[in-house]
């Protein structure tokens, strides 16, 4: 194509701000079965032309770079990515404001200061000080001990202001109360033996637990859930085992009588006789084996004795001579 | 460590917004690939570059058309609105799912199939590729049929790029033209542009065939219920067009404006008025006991005066002195 008149009609729909045109009218699907490549590439020239023809139809402004078109908005409706925000509800102050027809004035950041003859800002940190920041006026019937050091009064009045503005700031935020960053379900560190610090989680069974079994009857007598077990292992106590043991194995859910006197008994005595039993093979076990290390010693030793001391091979006559002849 | 500052800046960038940001796309490989679709997935990364992820390293057993949570948590996750994603299968060949998500729940997928693809040339088409295409669609079942009519707009949306303000014209250099054969394909095809001089201002145009062509046909579709749509579609009142149109103002012919207005009646009795506390409407015995307390007022400020002056072993003595 040599000129940018094209020999169409001009029966796009553009849309510039998204730089596309749509034509409507279709190709010829004979001229395309013959040749595909040369029949959509002429119909995009053409449509292409007619398309920059627009373009260069804007207000441009022309710089080093190129020529800068202002683009119109785009015509075509797209979905949007994320719904529309709400507006915020008017706060406390603002409703105010708007009942009595007050004009809301910004405060300017930079505030002139005229004893160094500067603009600084009005708060953080480059601000002017304040002249007098060495005197305050004493008023003691205003502070609640008349003894009391007004600077610090300052001070701490500054802090109660600052509290409150936080206040109204989580009011109008919705925040009711700021959370503390640990949360105590329950004082349960007592049921811990080792005195390590629980978890959240641990703390809510063992809470649980504890206030299952905090009624007059020590939960005896308390419904039960599907899978719950009526015996509460509280962690770190010692149980005690009842005085007057079973002579028989009788099976009961409340009862604690896992083993009988006898067997008791018997256990503590294997356990006795264990360690000491213990203790004997490590002394046996010990002598033996010093026993054996020192004879395995002198094993050795009498293998390579002909290649200790005299008989190293240094010392021998046949390596020298060896050694002179080279 | 990540400072507050960051991670508060990263939360404002999610939230909507009245002007939107241009929206992020996901590129993801399905279980199995091909070869053409290996070549057009990359080709699609470099078009969507800045905002853009890159899942085509490993492969994910996404399924859009069985289970769409998948891609919905994804898009959660990196933020994304609009994905692609290419898999092949026996009975499913060269299968290219193009769709997009509104509040993180999916509005329109369709799915195409990747037909007679030629490849890309390798000489000079990089750069060209990162620039914002024009795009140009030719057929009449864009303007007619459902499917290729939500197809036409879905392409527009993920192929268009960044909005802008102001571009380049010297820096057009590529076109995408898709036209449409029929109700189901389109013939998807990439060129680039050469100007040369005219006598006027706009310059002649020559297209060279650059990118890869290949043919999409329209396998299955799932468009979103009207009220969701209707949602996505909507516009704030901060951007509605005729904001400024105001029924009341009239323009004269000689370029002077009249307008009405209507005054609500004003209620007199509640207008903010300066308030001086001395003149507020007070009762007998509220003033006897103003009258009071100020009398004592005074009297401990005399006292206190006489403590800070005096030292403390007069004290007793001069309390004493005025009881008496």
């Amino acid at each position: 194509m040599t000129s940018i008149v094209v020999d169409k009609v001009d029966d796009l729909k553009y849309d510039l701000g998204n730089l596309t045109a749509l034509d409507s009218h279709d190709i010829d699907i004979d001229l395309y079965k013959k040749n595909k490549d040369s029949c959509i590439k002429e119909s995009a020239t053409q449509n292409f032309q007619l398309l920059v023809n627009k373009l260069f139809q804007l207000d441009s402004n022309n710089e080093d770079d190129g020529l800068f078109a202002k683009l119109p908005k785009p015509n075509t409706s797209i979905p949007r990515e994320k719904p529309v925000p709400k507006q915020p509800e008017a706060t406390e102050w603002e409703k105010f404001a708007k009942d009595k027809n007050m004009r809301l004035r910004k405060k300017d950041k930079l505030v002139f200061d005229e004893a160094t003859q500067t603009f600084n800002p009005r708060s953080g940190w480059k601000r002017a000080k304040p002249e007098n920041d060495w005197v305050i006026d004493a008023k003691p019937y205003e502070t609640p001990d008349p003894n009391m050091d007004p600077f610090l009064f300052k001070k701490q009045m500054k802090k109660k202001d600052m509290e409150k503005e936080k206040g109204h700031e989580r009011r109008n935020k919705g925040i009711e109360k700021e959370p503390p960053s640990q949360i105590k379900i329950a004082n349960t560190k007592k049921l811990d033996a080792r005195g390590l610090q629980t978890s959240m989680k641990s703390d809510f069974g063992s809470a649980y637990d504890a206030a299952r079994l905090s009624t007059a009857s020590m939960g005896k007598f308390d419904k039960l859930l599907k899978n719950e077990n009526r015996n509460i292992k509280v962690t770190g106590k010692q149980q005690y085992k009842p005085n007057e043991l079973a002579s028989k194995k009788r099976k009961r859910e409340d009862s604690n009588t896992g083993d009988s006197e006898r067997e008791a008994s018997m256990k503590v005595l294997n356990r006795v006789l264990k360690v000491q039993a213990k203790k004997k093979t490590q002394i046996k076990e010990a002598s033996v084996s010093l026993y054996q290390r020192s004879a395995e010693r002198d094993k050795r030793k009498e293998k390579k004795k002909h290649l200790l001391g005299e008989n190293k091979s240094r010392f021998k006559p046949q390596n020298m001579s060896k050694k002179y002849e080279e | 460590m990540v400072s507050k500052g960051l991670i508060k800046r990263n939360k404002e960038a999610t939230q909507p917004k009245v002007i939107e940001n241009s929206k992020t796309s996901v590129v993801i490989s399905g279980r199995k690939q091909s070869q053409p679709l290996r070549e057009v997935l990359s080709f699609i990364n470099k078009l969507r570059e800045p905002n853009n992820v890159n899942w085509t390293g490993q492969s994910h057993n996404y399924l859009p058309f069985e289970e769409v949570v998948e891609i919905e948590n994804l898009s959660k996750h990196k933020d994304a609105s609009l994905f692609f994603l290419g898999s092949h299968t026996k009975k499913r060949p060269n299968n290219l799912t193009v769709g997009r998500l509104f509040n993180y729940e999916m509005l329109d997928m369709i799915e195409f199939g990747v037909e007679n693809y030629t490849p890309m040339k390798k000489k000079g088409v990089s750069n060209r590729v990162e620039s914002k295409p024009c795009i140009l669609f030719k057929g009449d079942a864009f303007v007619n049929d459902d499917n290729m009519k939500m197809a036409h707009n879905l392409l527009l949306d993920s192929l268009r790029g960044k909005e802008v303000k102001a571009i380049n014209l010297l820096g057009l250099d590529h076109v995408i033209v898709c036209t449409a054969l029929s109700n189901d394909t389109i013939q998807f095809s990439h060129y680039g542009v050469e100007y040369k001089p005219s006598g006027q201002q706009t310059p002649v145009v020559e297209l060279v065939e650059l990118g890869p062509n290949f043919d999409l046909k329209i396998r299955r579709t799932r468009f979103a219920s009207s009220e969701l749509r209707k949602k996505a579609l909507e516009v704030p009142q901060e951007l509605r067009k005729g904001r400024h149109h105001n029924k009341n103002i009239t323009r004269d012919e000689l370029g002077n404006t009249e307008a009405r207005i209507h005054v609500d009646q004003q209620e007199i009795k509640t207008i903010a008025i300066k308030k001086f506390e001395s003149l507020k409407k007070r009762s007998r015995d509220e003033i006897d006991k103003m009258n009071k307390k100020a009398g004592l007022d005074q009297e401990r400020l005399q006292e206190k005066k006489n403590f800070s002056t005096t030292s403390s072993s007069d004290e007793p003595s001069a309390k004493k002195s005025k009881k008496q």
